[in-house]
């Protein structure tokens, strides 16, 4: 009887000891997917289809520059094994470039106004990412690659709102809609739970969080309605890189 | 001795009232300017100008008889407490409710009687009271009722920098921050800008009215070359003195700028706008039934 009682009075003591100190289980939660955000400088080749030496519409307005497109994605992971993570997702963007409107006053050009290009990209992709260095050697690498379907949708805008031309025949073209295309990434994820497996633990107790991920990648992509004749093309004429962070839960 | 106790129960409250100095509140805006509160340099030396008072008596404590009126008085210090009414005062006027507007006070003799004065540079609030005149067939006390506060802005603001123009189709977008404070000048909380645009002689000029930032004067003609003034106007609605001015030049001069669609479209460009076609519109909608099955699937 002293020891029924000497266990209860041991075991009550523990209790609050351990709701204030949680145990933190070896084993990590389940998986389920993840959530990515990323930055990247992003300028449409839209200039493309105009004969070098011709007026270059969107240089001419908008210069060189390369505003940043921000992205996030969220994925579901369809199969885990030992040496990587299969993932279907989906999702979206949004990039914003400001210029000035043009005046053609002979051969000189004058700028005044202001006018704008708006993109939102939204994207259905599927992804793997090797994680078996990691598991296996402890390197914390993870090269990856992603295939995505684009669907850009854009808008142009000046002094009065969305702009609009109106052709030879009346008809009246808005300046907004939607393009189809394609892009392919190949990117390296830095596991960032490496350098403090502790923290990690604790963030895999606390909100599920197994993995975080600092990534930088080259996205090749061609936005032009899978070459249709009437459509411009809103991708980079180049690999873009971005930079992000991904939480894998 | 029912009616000795009647009149002692009508005279606690109001004994209540003066002792703990629980008092309702008062407001004035000048009646042709409509803002609460504040009269501007002009109103203030205006011998026409009159405010309307909103008061409302603390809710418990008076009880309005035939012949009670309401003392005005405008007071440099707080309003004093007690049974002794102000000697000095605005004006008397019956009280026929606890809550009242009174209108037709000077606002001249409102700076006057709280000490301000007409021409500062700065901001002078006074203190506004409303006391209790009890009338012949009254039991209460005279007692102060209501208080609150009245802002005399004589501050003129400073001239505005206009520090750029941007043309557009028809319009021209002036950059406009206040100007700096001298020692007549304040660039108070508030202030307004008024932009005029004016064509060369014999056309007409354009305002525009915002805060400091962009304001965009509309209407123009293209290929005018515009002068641009601006003045302050502050929240109470003194004027400042005319800024220097911006152009003729040729960033005061509008022109029919065209976007980048335009620029686009004027190029040739193929894009028609609208949704994707060709091959795209086969490729979404197969992706997405690809999906849906792929998830029926796991799903069994």
């Amino acid at each position: 009887m002293k020891k029924v009682l000497l266990a209860l009075a041991l075991a009550a003591a523990a209790f609050p000891a351990a709701a204030q100190s949680p145990v933190i289980t070896v084993k990590e939660s389940p998986r389920w997917g993840s959530f990515q955000v990323s930055i990247s400088p992003y300028s449409p080749n839209i200039d493309s289809e105009f004969a070098a030496g011709s007026l270059q519409p969107y240089a001419t307005v908008f210069g060189t520059g390369r505003p940043l497109m921000v992205q996030a994605l969220f994925n579901k992971s369809l199969w885990i094994t030992e040496f990587g993570t299969l993932d279907l997702g989906v999702g979206a963007g949004y990039w914003e470039a400001w210029g000035q409107g043009v005046y053609f006053s002979g051969t000189t050009i004058v700028r005044g106004g202001t006018t704008s290009i708006m993109l939102i990209p939204i994207q259905a992709q599927v992804s793997y990412r090797w994680e078996w260095f990691y598991e296996r050697f402890e390197i914390p690498l993870e090269p990856y690659v992603r295939f995505a379907i684009v669907d850009t949708i854009w808008s142009t805008s000046g002094q009065n709102g969305v702009s609009s031309w109106t052709t030879a025949d009346g008809t009246i073209q808005r300046g907004s809609g939607a393009t189809f295309g394609w892009s392919t990434t190949l990117g390296l994820a830095l596991v960032l739970d490496f350098f403090d497996t502790g923290l990690s633990r604790q963030m895999d107790y606390d909100v599920g969080i197994n993995r975080t991920l600092l990534f930088f990648d080259f996205t090749r992509s061609s936005i032009n309605d899978f070459g249709a004749k009437n459509s411009w093309q809103l991708a980079p004429s180049y690999w873009a890189w971005s930079i992000g962070l991904q939480f894998v839960f | 001795m029912l009616r000795r106790a009647s009149l002692l129960l009508l005279l606690l409250p109001g004994f209540a009232l003066a002792q703990t100095g629980t008092f309702g509140s008062v407001t004035a805006f000048v009646t042709t300017q409509g803002t609460t509160g504040q009269a501007n340099r002009a109103e203030c030396a205006s011998t026409t100008s009159t405010a309307t008072w909103n008061l409302t008596a603390a809710s418990s404590g008076v009880t309005l008889t035939a012949g009670d009126q309401w003392r005005l008085f405008a007071s440099s210090s707080a309003c004093t407490t007690g049974t002794t009414l102000p000697s000095t005062f605005l004006t008397d006027v019956l009280a026929t409710s606890t809550t009242q507007s009174v209108t037709g006070v000077f606002v001249q003799q409102m700076g006057t009687e709280g000490g301000a004065t007409c021409t500062g540079a700065n901001d002078q609030t006074i203190n506004l009271c409303v006391y209790f005149k009890p009338g012949p067939s009254s039991v209460l006390q005279p007692q102060l009722v209501a208080q609150g506060t009245f802002n005399f802005q004589t501050a003129i603001p400073p001239a505005p920098n206009l520090n750029s123009s941007s043309p557009g189709d028809a319009q021209l977008s002036i950059n406009v921050t206040s100007g700096t404070e001298t020692a007549t000048e304040r660039a108070v909380t508030g202030l307004t800008f008024t932009i005029t645009c004016t064509p060369p002689a014999g056309g007409t000029a354009r305002t525009a009215t915002g805060n400091a930032g962009n304001i965009v004067c509309n209407g123009l003609i293209n290929g005018t070359a515009y002068t641009v003034t601006g003045v302050a106007r502050s929240p109470a609605g003194n004027l400042g003195a005319v800024s220097a001015q911006l152009g003729p030049s040729d960033a005061t001069t509008p022109l029919p700028f065209v976007d980048f669609w335009t620029v686009y479209k004027l190029s040739n460009g193929v894009e028609t706008g609208g949704c994707g076609t060709g091959g795209a519109g086969t490729v979404a909608p197969t992706l997405a039934l690809l999906g849906l099955l792929l998830a029926r699937r796991r799903r069994s």
